[in-house]
């Protein structure tokens, strides 16, 4: 599981991920990615187009990442996010929570 | 043993045993007279003198170089070690013994009594307790009965040598332990290189140097001393994994009993419950709320091991026990928001869970459900066109991410002679061999309409998924409930 970071002229971090979000996953990139949502202090968009799987961990991972950036009174939200993915996120209700958007200008909308 | 002694090195043994008793005695008496205060020991020390000065003619005028051809190697070491012998004996004598930092129980295995007894006296004198054997048999009677820190042997001994009696004790792992300091006059030196191959630890030159004396006896015992603390801590650490060990599978042993027993009547229920480790994050259960409200449910906390045990049982007893505050267990939504508050992951080491809960209405034969991150139950319906399968949505937020989430209950119809599935993501996210992943809508819905009137589905699906990911060991834990309602 790797990420790169992006800005983007919006004022916004934009994060691509790329890999399998389960526990060795999670565990990699855990640190880094809630170092940048609390750095920046700023929207986060998570580019999902190429995570292909998001098991528990993962989705606790989210639901820190979500936390750390509320308390900047900030939002993340998901990009693209691939079928099996999708469904996982529908399934534990965290599609409820954090905002997930199909283009990239409907994600910059979103992430304020 | 080495070789035969030849006639030549039998005649050097015997002449300097003498010398060597009158030296340790002479050195024995000094040490005795410094202890009293006496400094004049001009008399000793010519005696001392003396007899070194014999052994050196006996090395000199009687060495096997001297009678016949010798190999080059052999002469080289022995003179090396003569050198090394002539260095120590030329050191200040020091006449005042200090009792040595690490003592133990010595053995002492030499044929001549007079040797044990002046060894024993200078080492009982240092602070060790003595043990006293006069051949390599004797020896290892004594060392069957008697505790021992460090033996030392003499190489040449009547009936069984030291090299058979080192060998004997180097095989017996009650015995391997013991560091051997093998004793030697210094033109044996060959047969001390054999001692050391085969497990002596060290040796000691005859006459005994006082100095070297105390200083190799203190390096094995100090040496023994560091193995027999380590042994000590492997075993501590042994009987600590093997107590934790025991500890597990006694939890193991609860997270079992907790699960309900089968049912027969008014609902026919099987399920399998299969950890990946020990201890699973899976439970469930099942019971009646009242007499016609009949409660089903599932949790997997994220993870497994013993934290993501405490907490489902801990999760699961609660549900058991209907302890939730101002909950009507008969509402899932109300079930779930409670669960929620109570389990927040920031109280619970950063763990949360997911859950399905349902509860089966026998008068008005539906079901109302509610779901925390949890997967769909399955409703196995009969239909026209054969077996349909409903998956009974009501997605909300899984149980303990974010406070005050609210959960929506679902009213499903159940239709005589459907069977409900309920399970864990562990019986579907099955990675096959070439790294993708079974897929819910196109493998297992398709697997479930087709083999779900199998009465013992619940271990089917977990043979069909070991099959699918090639191998026993799943990643996740597996449960799976199925209920059959009646025609």
């Amino acid at each position: 599981m790797k990420f790169t970071t992006v800005e983007v002229p919006e004022n916004v971090t934009f994060l691509a991920l790329e890999g399998s979000l389960n526990i060795a996953g999670a565990k990699e990139i855990r640190a880094e990615l809630l170092e940048v949502i609390q750095s920046r202090a700023r929207p986060v968009i998570l580019d999902f187009s190429q995570v292909d799987f998001l098991a528990s961990f993962g989705m606790r991972l989210l639901i820190e990442a979500h936390k750390a950036a509320s308390l900047d009174n900030h939002s993340i939200v998901i990009l693209n996010p691939q079928p099996p993915v999708a469904r996982v996120l529908d399934s534990a209700g965290l599609s409820n929570v954090i905002a997930t958007a199909a283009t990239r200008e409907e994600a910059i909308r979103l992430a304020r | 043993m080495p070789e035969e002694k030849s006639p030549l090195a039998r005649l050097r043994h015997d002449l300097r045993t003498p010398i060597n008793h009158i030296m340790g005695y002479s050195e024995l008496l000094a040490e005795d007279l410094a202890d009293r205060g006496v400094t004049d020991l001009d008399d000793l020390n010519r005696i001392t003198a003396a007899a070194r000065s014999l052994l050196d003619l006996i090395s000199e005028r009687l060495s096997d170089e001297a009678f016949s051809g010798i190999t080059l190697q052999e002469s080289i070491a022995a003179k090396d070690y003569t050198k090394v012998a002539g260095s120590l004996a030329t050191e200040p004598e020091e006449f005042t013994e200090q009792p040595s930092p690490f003592t133990g129980r010595i053995l002492i295995v030499d044929d001549q009594p007079e040797n044990r007894n002046v060894l024993a006296r200078r080492l009982e004198r240092q602070g060790h307790q003595t043990l006293q054997a006069e051949n390599g048999r004797h020896a290892l009677e004594l060392l069957a009965s008697e505790p021992c820190d460090l033996i030392l042997l003499d190489v040449m001994m009547p009936e069984m040598d030291g090299f058979t009696a080192l060998g004997r004790i180097k095989d017996d792992p009650a015995l391997r332990h013991i560091p051997v300091i093998m004793i030697s006059a210094l033109d044996e030196i060959e047969n001390v290189v054999r001692c050391i191959e085969r497990g002596a630890e060290d040796f000691l030159p005859k006459p005994f140097n006082p100095t070297l004396l105390r200083a190799r006896i203190g390096a094995s015992l100090e040496k023994k001393a560091f193995r027999d603390q380590e042994h000590a801590y492997l075993r501590r650490i042994e009987e600590t994994q093997k107590r934790l060990e025991e500890e597990l599978q006694e939890a193991a042993k609860y997270v079992v009993s907790i699960l309900p027993e089968p049912m027969d009547t008014p609902f026919r229920i099987r399920w399998t419950y299969h950890p990946s480790t020990e201890l699973g994050g899976d439970s469930f259960g099942y019971h009646w709320i009242d007499d016609t409200h009949f409660a089903v449910y599932l949790l997997d906390v994220c993870g497994h091991g013993v934290g993501a045990a405490l907490l489902s049982v801990a999760a699961i007893n609660v549900i058991r026990s209907g302890s939730l505050p101002d909950t009507d267990f008969l509402d899932p939504g109300q079930v779930l928001a409670g669960l929620n508050n109570t389990f927040q992951m920031e109280r619970h080491n950063n763990m949360y869970f997911t859950i399905w809960y349902g509860v089966y209405d026998t008068e008005s034969r539906t079901i109302r459900h509610a779901s925390g991150g949890h997967p769909p139950a399955l409703l196995l319906k009969p239909g026209d066109a054969g077996d349909q399968i409903e998956p009974l949505h009501a997605p909300g937020m899984l149980i303990g991410g974010m406070p005050d989430m609210t959960y929506q209950s679902a009213t499903t119809a159940v239709p005589p002679g459907s069977r409900l599935f309920v399970y864990c993501d562990g019986a579907y996210e099955i990675r096959r061999p070439d790294d993708s992943m079974l897929d819910f809508d196109r493998d297992f819905l398709p697997y479930l309409r087709e083999n779900g009137r199998n009465p013992a589905l619940p271990d089917q699906v977990l043979a069909w998924i070991r099959d699918v990911h090639r191998g026993e060991d799943l990643d996740d834990d597996y449960s799976f409930i199925a209920v059959d309602f009646p025609p």
